[in-house]
């Protein structure tokens, strides 16, 4: 059995706050009309919250390099998915 | 090398004779033939549905059912076989059976979760079937928007929600897969001694991973735009149709290769040991099995040539279409060259799969016409596609999952069946189909659009010729029903190889005991070793272990 550290309950704490911290920062970007910019830092914030529940909730931080790989193939596939889809949507027009 | 050693018990078919013994069972054989007999519930219910499409085509002006329920005949068609009938053929019940056998391990990694998507996939084939019995479904199996989000009528949700469910199915059966083939093979059990039967599976697997949730995202997507107005797809509130499109083929188009991975796996054991000749170019095939699984995820464009996506898009997804033919072709090849010089057997698993061969390279070249992109103007949605992924998912996939429960057969009953009758069996349905299907090429090639009600009547003759053949293809899939339940009662005893076959599963007894090894098997050789040094090739008909065989695994202490 792979076992791995698994992080102090403060840890988890930490990163919930982090995701409420990030949650409404999105909701004050829909304050300020920025265009194009709200758009973008909303899919920075949400790339930030992945990561902060990859890495911790979902342990990948400590994870046997096995589960890492799988990890990385389900965001590979899903670059396939988004990356061949715009080939269509970037050049209908 | 140490193994455990356990007292021999006896087969898992008398570990229990009560219902309850079955549906509790988290023995994989057991849960294999749980599989398999939904299956074929559900294969009959698809085909009745398609009885009734092509006796309603015999005429043109549609006099037997009217538009609305042809239109519901075609969707249940094509869910019910898609869904409940295809996808979990091979891998559900002859995967199930075949995988922990053939790697020399005693089970799946997760027994209980396997039990668990057989619970599934029934849930979800009720919630399905109970959403067509309610009224049907008239969207095609494909759930188009803006027709499923906007327009229909019918239980859009609730057939959705079916097929949502059984992908979770999917999802446990491959993630079952995955972890068995990587963790539990026996000692000596390298990735290149695994037989190509579970590297076809572990592709299979790999796609059902990853292509699964996209499905059931698109799914959940629909059903929050039809039931609460989210825009989604609709482009009065923000969404794009083609969205629809390109989430569904993301997952359907892949979804094809699970049909047919499985059943280049099952061509792959039965081709050698019936030519009595290792496999040709063993490694290219098992990377042409992984080539097909991922280029597969690069085609689904090609479903869209005609839907409005932009030209540059139509032709990245056309030059993929045209690579993944590529490690088809050297599959086809291959099996070829096994064949060359074979002392080839024609008992009724080698019909099917040479019947498999010939249709799937006829399904497979038609599939380079419609990924040409001036000529997929001309064929598509109609007739010629129809007949195309038939040639693919029946004359391909159907046609080797009957030559796999045929071959596999006498492992798992222990009984052996008449192979005259199979053998009768397998040319029938092999006549049907293509009396069925090839006058589909030439009705869609001059022009009959797929999913019509009624048709112009310079037609007919080729659509009689095909509703003709559709009912000698019925007469070929009721035969093994028959025969096969028949041999269950009356059928000689099986030997523990009557085909004088390599691999794991045919060294331990039929059918086999609950744990399926007394101990875990050492092996020490490749999976294919019907090539003696020197000296004539052997008779697969010649007993209980042919002289093929020999070798196969170099140790095999204490295989009962």
């Amino acid at each position: 059995m792979i076992t791995h550290p698994v992080p102090a309950i403060r840890t988890y704490v930490l990163v919930w706050v982090g995701l409420i911290v990030l949650l409404l920062l999105t909701l004050g970007s829909a304050f300020i009309p920025l265009g194009w910019g709200n758009a973008a830092i909303n899919l920075a914030i949400a790339v930030a919250k992945s990561l902060l529940v990859i890495f911790f909730y979902m342990h990948l931080r400590s994870a046997h390099y096995v589960l890492r790989i799988a990890a990385t193939a389900g965001f590979f596939w899903l670059a396939i998915l988004l990356g061949l889809s715009l080939t269509d949507f970037v050049t209908r027009y | 090398m140490s193994t455990l050693m356990l007292p021999v018990r006896g087969n898992y078919l008398d570990e229990g004779f009560s219902l309850w013994s079955w549906l509790s069972s988290v023995d994989h054989k057991r849960i294999a033939i749980l599989y398999t007999i939904s299956i074929t519930m559900f294969f009959f219910v698809g085909g009745v549905a398609a009885s009734l499409i092509r006796l309603n085509l015999v005429t043109p002006t549609g006099d037997f059912v009217s538009a609305e329920t042809y239109n519901k005949l075609f969707t249940m068609h094509g869910v019910i076989m898609v869904w409940f009938f295809l996808i979990p053929s091979i891998p559900s019940t002859l995967g199930n059976f075949l995988v922990p056998l053939m790697i020399g391990a005693r089970d799946m990694a997760f027994p209980r979760l396997n039990l668990a998507s057989w619970y599934l996939y029934i849930g979800g084939g009720l919630f399905t079937v109970g959403a067509l019995i309610a009224g049907g479904v008239d969207t095609g199996w494909t759930f188009y928007t803006p027709y499923s989000t906007m327009f229909s009528n019918t239980h859009v949700i609730a057939a959705a929600a079916g097929v949502f469910i059984v992908g979770f199915s999917s999802i446990l059966t491959g993630i079952n897969f995955i972890v068995t083939i990587h963790k539990m093979r026996a000692p000596g059990m390298t990735w290149f001694r695994l037989p190509l039967f579970i590297w076809s599976m572990y592709a299979t697997a790999i796609i059902f991973v990853l292509a699964t949730p996209v499905l059931a995202m698109t799914l959940f997507l629909l059903a929050i735009e039809r039931f609460a107005g989210v825009g989604v797809f609709d482009p009065a509130l923000g969404g794009d149709p083609l969205l629809f499109q390109h989430l569904f083929w993301f997952y359907s188009h892949p979804a094809v290769y699970v049909m047919i991975l499985p059943a280049m796996g099952v061509a792959s054991e039965i081709i050698t040991c019936f030519a009595r000749k290792n496999v040709f170019a063993y490694r290219s095939m098992a990377f042409a099995v992984l080539a097909i699984a991922v280029i597969g995820f690069l085609v689904w464009g090609h479903h869209m040539f005609v839907a409005g996506t932009s030209v540059y898009s139509s032709i990245v997804f056309s030059i993929l279409s045209f690579l993944v033919a590529i490690p088809s072709a050297i599959k086809v090849f291959n099996w070829t060259a096994t064949l060359y010089k074979g002392s080839i057997h024609f008992e009724a698993p080698m019909l099917y799969l040479l019947g498999f061969v010939g249709l799937f390279t006829v399904g497979g070249m038609t599939g380079l016409f419609l990924a040409s992109l001036a000529l997929d103007v001309h064929l598509h949605d109609t007739y010629f596609v129809i007949a195309h992924f038939h040639y693919i998912m029946v004359g391909g996939s159907v046609m080797a999952f009957l030559g796999a429960i045929h071959f596999w057969w006498p492992k798992i009953t222990g009984r052996m069946y008449s192979d005259r009758w199979a053998r009768f069996a397998a040319i029938v349905v092999f006549i049907g189909f293509n009396l069925t299907f090839f006058p589909q090429f030439v009705l869609g090639y001059l022009g009959m659009p797929r999913r019509y009600h009624e048709y112009p009547p310079e037609f007919q003759v080729l659509n009689v010729l095909s509703s003709a053949g559709a009912s000698v293809l019925a007469v070929g899939y009721l035969l093994p029903l028959l025969y096969l339940l028949w041999s269950l009662k009356y059928g000689p005893r099986a030997t523990a190889n009557p085909w004088g076959a390599t691999g794991l599963e045919w060294q331990t007894s039929s059918p086999p005991p609950v744990d399926n090894f007394a101990s875990i098997p050492i092996v020490t050789a490749p999976p294919y070793q019907y090539e003696p040094p020197e000296g004539p090739h052997p008779n697969p008909s010649a007993g209980q272990k042919g002289e093929g065989s020999e070798g196969a695994v170099g140790a095999r202490d204490g295989l009962s």
